[in-house]
């Protein structure tokens, strides 16, 4: 599953609202987007393992190998 | 617990923990924002007189919540988050202002970015289309950022006025930044899952014939946008050997699938939207289909209108 270890996934610095015209919006990005995890599903995907997985068939299943690859990495 | 609940319940519970840090002259309130994910309820935390403040995305919370983190455990997190941020935001105020309201010191950071096309941010901000998707301009904060991510700013229509500069201007300044400091990055698939993940038995589509590829940018960080780039479909499609399915991973890469006539764009739709729904952040979504680029032709479409034409071309033979 997504890592949610940083508080900053969740924050974002916003509303200078000194000049109601320009108002820009701060948004705070992770250096660590998650890429792995998400790159690993599209490999079962398109390798066509995604139903082959261990742990239980379709999604269910590839999200618990998904988990298990995340946890070791 | 409803999400309603949750959001009372997470707001006195923040209260009193900054109260018991006796963290004063805050203040906390729910709004509506628009973002560039569509994710919108936020927890805005102001902080004295400042013109600045924090908001906090609710609904990543609550899901959090609902798997399994203790409401206590976020709440602390939120209040040192707070905690950090305050001084962050009392010293640094006028920096970002001044830095973000001056294109001549914005400038040479500005670089394109792919949004959702349906993204409210969009009804404010100066884009181009390609297919669903939106090329807007985004600001790097270098100054703001760290070793634990990226501050960066969205250029809106008011900030553009201010500028004094045009959309041609703008997006050409980006194009210009972008590919000199974040030039497209071809890799195959398999490969970059080996570099990122340490485990036995990871798959590799090459192992079943099929020629795949990450498409990003040097730093990863929002590199789907080298789609944009001139020359860039040409330029994959000389890697892969040919037409190609772009996928949507994210905000911040493409896969590239080599059409040898096997993928069909609804079901390679299908995964995107399995994906989408299970592993990805929201904030990095982009979308939800597939599209073809014809090396012949040097189009570039959707998935599902190239499958159509093909097969109406199929059934006129």
């Amino acid at each position: 599953m997504p890592c949610h270890g940083q508080i900053n996934n969740y924050k974002e610095v916003s509303d200078m609202r000194s000049d109601e015209i320009t108002t820009p919006k701060l948004e705070s990005f992770p250096n660590d987007n998650s890429s792995g995890v998400r790159l690993l599903a599209y490999a079962y995907g398109i390798s066509g393992k995604d139903s082959k997985a261990k742990s239980g068939s379709g999604i269910t299943g590839l999200m618990k190998e998904l988990e298990k690859t995340r946890l070791s990495s | 617990m409803e999400f309603e609940e949750f959001k009372n319940e997470l707001m006195e519970l923040v209260t009193q923990e900054l109260d018991n840090r006796s963290m004063d002259n805050i203040s906390l309130k729910f709004s509506d924002i628009n973002s560039p994910d569509g994710m919108n309820e936020r927890m805005i935390v102001s902080v004295g007189d400042s013109k600045m403040s924090m908001a906090f995305r609710l609904r990543e919370i609550f899901r959090d919540i609902e798997g399994g983190e203790e409401m206590d455990h976020a709440v602390n997190r939120i209040c040192n988050t707070i905690k950090e941020s305050i001084t962050v935001i009392e010293t640094k105020e006028q920096d970002v202002k001044a830095f973000v309201t001056d294109y001549d010191k914005v400038k040479d950071y500005t670089y394109l970015r792919l949004v959702p096309g349906n993204s409210p941010i969009l009804s404010e901000t100066p884009h181009r289309m390609i297919e669903d998707m939106a090329l807007v301009v985004s600001v790097h904060l270098v100054n703001f950022s760290d070793e634990n991510g990226k501050s960066v700013v969205v250029i809106t229509q008011p900030l553009m006025e201010m500028y004094g500069i045009g959309e041609k201007q703008l997006f050409e300044d980006a194009e210009k930044n972008s590919l000199e400091h974040e030039s497209v990055v071809l890799t195959p698939l398999g490969d970059m899952i080996r570099n990122l993940i340490q485990s036995e038995n990871l798959p590799d589509p090459a192992d079943e014939g099929i020629i795949a590829y990450i498409a990003t940018n040097q730093s990863g960080f929002h590199g789907a946008s080298v789609v944009s780039y001139p020359d860039f479909c040409e330029q994959a499609a000389e890697k892969l050997g040919g037409s190609y399915f772009l996928i949507p991973s994210s905000v911040h890469e493409f896969i590239l699938i080599k059409d040898d006539g096997t993928p069909k764009a609804r079901d390679l739709n299908r995964m995107i939207r399995n994906v989408n729904e299970t592993v990805l952040e929201p904030r990095d979504y982009l979308s939800d289909q597939c599209y073809h680029y014809n090396a012949k032709t040097k189009t570039l479409e959707t998935g599902l209108k190239f499958d159509k034409a093909k097969e109406k071309k199929a059934g006129t033979r």
